[in-house]
């Protein structure tokens, strides 16, 4: 085998089929970069700069006149300040390329264009080109209007707007490129969509109400919020939307109805759907309908008459639960019945509510009142300290005229220090008595917690009343309401307190102000006796000195006492009482009475009815595909989905639960369209190199194949049976030289058949070489005589190769390099006769 | 002594057979001549002894050499020595005259120079020498053949194979180149083994006939006792032509 290589062709092969690949790479590669530069420049020129053109107008060819002396008008008309440009005529449409106004880009007028577009004639359509841009795809229904809502809120989008399913996100300028598109990137991972698809042979009933319980079930199983149900967006909206309030409304009203538990009596069992009566107050009887039924026990509803026609309603009791006979009279008695009203509860509480939200008011004023005659006493406290000082210097100068009558000086005058002594003693009841009034305080310590105990009450109450809304506003305002009425009732104790302890420190100060003012009146009393007297005098300085001695000691205790702190406890349990009245309990108040009229009007009847209405209504909605889609917010795995999803299912299994992603960001126009030129050189390289290739090995190595057929014939026969049956030397050559040249300038010149990998590139070289050597003799023959001459010279392959086969063969690669070396050159000016 | 033994020769080509185990002898300067009608395997013994045709089984020695286990370079040394005249010239078209007649020596190792004058010495031999750089195109028949006898003669070769040389050419030229065989015949002592189908010419040349039918050697001997008594079919018919 390949006997052509034996003497050292092979060098002369290997060199060749290297300079094969690099011209072939070469060549191919500049062409097909010459294309793509050739493109590359023919669609920026179409296309524009970035942000040079806004939109593609598309236009029936036969229209293109007519719009084109008509869409500036028309511009000036929708987009005032738009301007065109004609762009080229593809497959039967002309182009239009339309730059926007500034004030035109937004989202409403994106979100428009087709309506705006539609009175153009022969308008095919529209593209958008706005720039810069980033585009999401494969929304599904609103999902986009969430979307929508969520990127706009990132920094550096100018506007989104939804167009068909996907959605377009322009941005401020490029350099936000990078940053929003992680934004997005980042909330593309946070919501995920649950998609629960059903086998196709099973129609899902009442699909809207299982979406429910499904997003329900989401919610109070894994705490996960479903953003949207994007069963939705099946194109009945409003219907999903109306079908979702009725599930909600029968979910309220469910909570609100009346529930009768009854007891059996022993020997008494009860159906789901028995129907019992209750002796009701004035021959109002309740009918109540079986709904579930336990061990001994029965649930029920009432489908006729109301709760309170019941004589335990709102109370513990029991009454007689008798069968319902068919005449509509009660039968016999099969067991006792208890009635649980959630409805007379709310009411009861929410009356309760405004009641003590009404009384906070009044505790409120209570307290401000004490605190009002504190403030008093403290303005008092002043006050009494002035007396005092007056009372100090009237009795010093009541001494000193005493001292003075005594020695002579001076004549005694009685009556000016009667005087004197009088209006120490009005100061000193002044003082006393709102020392006194101070004192009620003392006498108050519980002032305000009667109202609070109630409020705490009551609030407590209310707080387990509603504690199936534990999630609601309501429940917790009320809750936020306990925790504010503790923390005042904590600190109106301690400051009250701490007041009391300060206004026991007055006791003593009254005392000795009463002992005072009672020796100012004994004094008083004998001032008229003692005026001339000189002993009498030393006594009535004696007892001045007295009184001195004990105003001077209740001066000092009285500016003992510590005003300053008292006067910020007073200022502080103020400002608290006043944050409480700031809090929102007017609001409170405002939101109670409102539910407390909007509550419905119904009687238990009335409310079973309504909700077997609303059964059957949304139990007969179907949404019209074989799928539900849910937008959660948060990760989840589909193990947890699909337990989920079974649950809200009622344990369905034959659904498929898939987790995806709610949309995918897609490259934009410019990009998509330079990598489909990328596309295209590297296409353009591989239909060259294949080109190339064929070229070669039909010019170069046909020659070569047809020589080693021709040695082939002429070799031994070879006795194994087998050997016949050996392809060729030639198809192996062909098809490894083939797939060499063929990869090898695929991978130098990063040439790329779409859908086509390596080892499809190597078949393709394989083949094509081993057609060639299929056609090697029709193609390039070689001359059996010339090449059996060389033979019987005894030349060896190389020689006969270099001197006669080659230069004899077609002018290619391989002739040219072959020219340089082989001995027996061309004579220039050949002779003959 | 045989310089050339064959022993056991076959040759297929595909179902048929060539040559079917043929043996033969040729001594040391001994012109033999091999005749039979087409088809017999003359051609394809007479390829087999150069390896122009790789024979299935026997065996071939030339001076004593397995010629049929000889390796490729042991074989290009091999032809060097034995000479072949083809049928149809199978000259190089894109090589002039003298080029052709040189190419052999110029490979074999000898200056361009000498093996020119070689060349010329022969050419002239033959009569070509105003042919010298003349392309084969331009020749008729029988000069062509006469390059080719020329080309093998330049090699001096022990052993001249010459395979029908004037079964291409036209009857008027065949005499020409016979006469350059017969010339050749006469001045040197070179083994021939001639395959022909010119009774008279083999009859004047042939030290030894072999008569071929069918693959097979049904008779050789010398010319006189094939042509006056042969023992074969075929040596009566060739009788008859000569007679």
């Amino acid at each position: 085998m390949f006997l052509i290589f034996t003497d050292g062709f092979i060098k002369d092969l290997v060199v060749l089929i290297l300079i094969t690949i690099l011209i072939g790479s070469a060549l191919c590669g500049a062409l097909a970069a010459a294309a793509d530069a050739y493109f590359g420049d023919t669609v920026n020129g179409l296309i524009g700069d970035v942000g040079e053109y806004d939109l593609i107008l598309h236009i029936r060819k036969d229209m293109k006149d007519t719009v084109a002396a008509e869409l500036q008008k028309y511009l000036d008309a929708r987009f005032n300040g738009g301007t065109f440009k004609e762009g080229p005529t593809v497959a039967g449409k002309s182009n239009f390329f339309i730059t926007l106004p500034e004030n035109a880009k937004n989202r409403n007028a994106m979100e428009n264009l087709g309506t705006y577009f539609q009175d153009i004639p022969g308008n095919s359509g529209y593209t958008v080109m706005l720039e810069p841009r980033i585009t999401l795809r494969g929304t599904e229904g609103n999902i986009s209007e969430f979307l929508i809502n969520e990127i706009e809120q990132i920094p550096g989008v100018r506007f989104a707007f939804r167009r068909g399913s996907s959605v377009d996100v322009v941005l401020d300028s490029m350099d936000y490129s990078g940053s929003v598109k992680k934004r997005i990137k980042e909330l593309l991972l946070r919501y995920k969509v649950v998609e629960v698809k059903f086998p196709l042979d099973e129609e899902i009933e009442n699909s809207a109400a299982k979406a429910y319980d499904i997003k329900t079930e989401f919610k109070e199983s894994l705490d996960i919020d479903v953003v949207l149900n994007i069963n939705d967006a099946s194109g009945d909206d409003e219907l999903q939307s109306f079908v979702d309030t009725l599930s909600e409304m029968k979910r309220f009203l469910s909570h609100y109805s009346s529930r009768v538990y009854i007891q059996h009596l022993p020997g008494y069992d009860l159906g789901i759907g028995d129907r019992l009566i209750l002796k009701g107050e004035d021959a109002d009887d309740v009918i109540i309908e079986v709904t579930r039924t336990l061990a001994g026990e029965s649930e029920g509803i009432i489908v006729r008459g109301d709760a309170s026609n019941l004589p335990n309603y709102g109370t513990e009791d029991m009454v007689e639960a008798n069968k319902l006979e068919a005449n509509g009279g009660p039968g016999e008695l099969v067991g006792m019945a208890r009635v649980e009203s959630p409805r007379h509860n709310l009411s009861y509480s929410i009356e309760e509510s405004i009641k003590l939200l009404k009384e906070l008011d009044a505790m409120t004023d209570e307290i401000n009142g004490t605190v009002s005659r504190v403030v008093y006493v403290m303005e008092k406290y002043d006050e009494t300290l002035a007396h005092l000082e007056e009372i100090s210097a009237l009795l010093k100068a009541t001494n000193d005229q005493v001292v003075s009558s005594i020695s002579g000086l001076d004549h005694l005058g009685s009556w000016e220090i009667k005087a004197h002594l009088e209006n120490a003693s009005k100061s000193i009841d002044a003082t006393l008595n709102s020392i006194k009034e101070a004192d009620r305080v003392k006498e108050e310590p519980e002032t305000g917690n009667s109202s609070i105990y109630v409020m705490e009450e009551k609030l407590d109450e209310l707080l387990r009343s509603n504690a199936g809304n534990a999630s609601t506003p309501y429940y917790q305002r009320l809750l936020l309401l306990k925790k504010g009425l503790e923390v005042f009732k904590a600190s109106k104790d301690g400051r009250i307190s701490a007041l009391g302890a300060i206004l026991n420190t007055l006791d003593p100060v009254a005392n000795s102000l009463m002992e005072l003012k009672l020796s100012i009146e004994g004094l008083t009393a004998n001032i008229d006796e003692m005026g001339s007297l000189t002993e009498s005098g030393l006594k009535a300085k004696a007892a001045l000195d007295n009184l001195a001695s004990i105003t001077d000691m209740t001066l000092l205790q009285l500016k003992a006492f510590d005003i300053w702190s008292v006067r910020e406890n007073i200022r502080s349990i103020s400002d608290d009482l006043q944050a409480l009245r700031d809090s929102d309990v007017e609001a409170i108040i405002e939101q109670m009475e409102h539910i407390q009229k909007a509550m419905p009007q119904l009687r238990d009847e009335e409310i079973t009815s309504s909700i077997k209405l609303l059964e059957r209504y949304i139990d007969g909605q179907v949404i019209s595909r074989d799928r539900l889609l849910f937008l959660i917010d948060g990760p989840v795995t589909k193990a947890d989905a699909e337990k989920v999803v079974k649950r809200g299912m009622s344990g369905n299994e034959r659904t498929n639960v898939s987790i995806l992603a709610p949309a995918m960001i897609e490259p934009d126009v410019r990009s998509s369209v330079h990598h489909i030129l990328r596309e295209v050189r590297s296409s353009i390289a591989a239909l060259l190199g294949i080109a190339f290739t064929i070229f070669i090995l039909m010019v170069d190595h046909c020659q070569l194949m047809a020589v080693m057929k021709r040695l082939r014939a002429r070799s031994r026969h070879n006795k194994w049976k087998v050997w016949r049956f050996m392809p060729d030397e030639s198809f192996i050559y062909g098809g490894a030289v083939g797939a060499f040249i063929l990869i090898s300038i695929f991978f130098i010149t990063g040439a790329k058949v779409p859908l086509l990998n390596n080892v499809h590139v190597i078949l393709i070289g394989a083949i094509l070489g081993t057609i060639a050597s299929l056609l090697a003799e029709r193609f390039s023959p070689a001359n059996e005589e010339e090449l059996m001459a060389g033979e019987a010279l005894g030349l060896s392959y190389l020689d006969i190769l270099r001197e006669i086969v080659i230069p004899s063969g077609r002018p290619g690669l391989l002739y040219y390099l072959n020219s340089k070396r082989f001995i027996f050159k061309d004579k220039p000016f050949p002779v003959g006769g | 002594m045989a310089i050339l033994k064959v022993r056991n020769l076959k040759k297929s080509y595909g179902r048929i057979s060539a040559v079917n185990r043929v043996d033969l002898d040729v001594n040391e300067g001994e012109i033999v001549v091999i005749m039979g009608p087409s088809g017999c395997g003359k051609s394809t013994l007479i390829r087999s002894i150069n390896r122009l045709v790789e024979p299935d089984e026997g065996l071939i020695t030339f001076d004593g050499i397995d010629i049929t286990g000889l390796k490729h370079r042991e074989l290009l040394l091999i032809r060097k020595r034995i000479g072949y005249v083809f049928q149809h010239f199978n000259l190089i078209e894109r090589l002039t005259v003298l080029d052709n007649v040189m190419l052999g020596l110029v490979f074999s190792g000898m200056e361009r120079d000498e093996a020119e004058d070689r060349a010329v010495r022969v050419l002239r031999r033959v009569g070509l020498e105003s042919r010298l750089l003349y392309r084969p195109s331009a020749l008729s028949g029988g000069e062509k053949q006469r390059v080719g006898l020329a080309r093998v003669m330049v090699l001096e070769p022990e052993l001249m194979l010459l395979d029908e040389p004037t079964a291409a050419l036209d009857p008027i030229l065949v005499k020409e180149v016979l006469d350059s065989i017969e010339e050749l015949v006469n001045t040197s002592k070179t083994t021939m083994l001639i395959v022909t189908h010119e009774v008279r010419f083999a009859r004047r040349v042939a030290h030894r006939i072999v008569l071929m039918d069918k693959g097979n050697i049904i008779e050789q001997g010398k010319p006189e006792s094939i042509f006056t008594s042969p023992i074969s079919e075929l040596g009566k018919r060739y009788q008859a032509l000569i007679a």
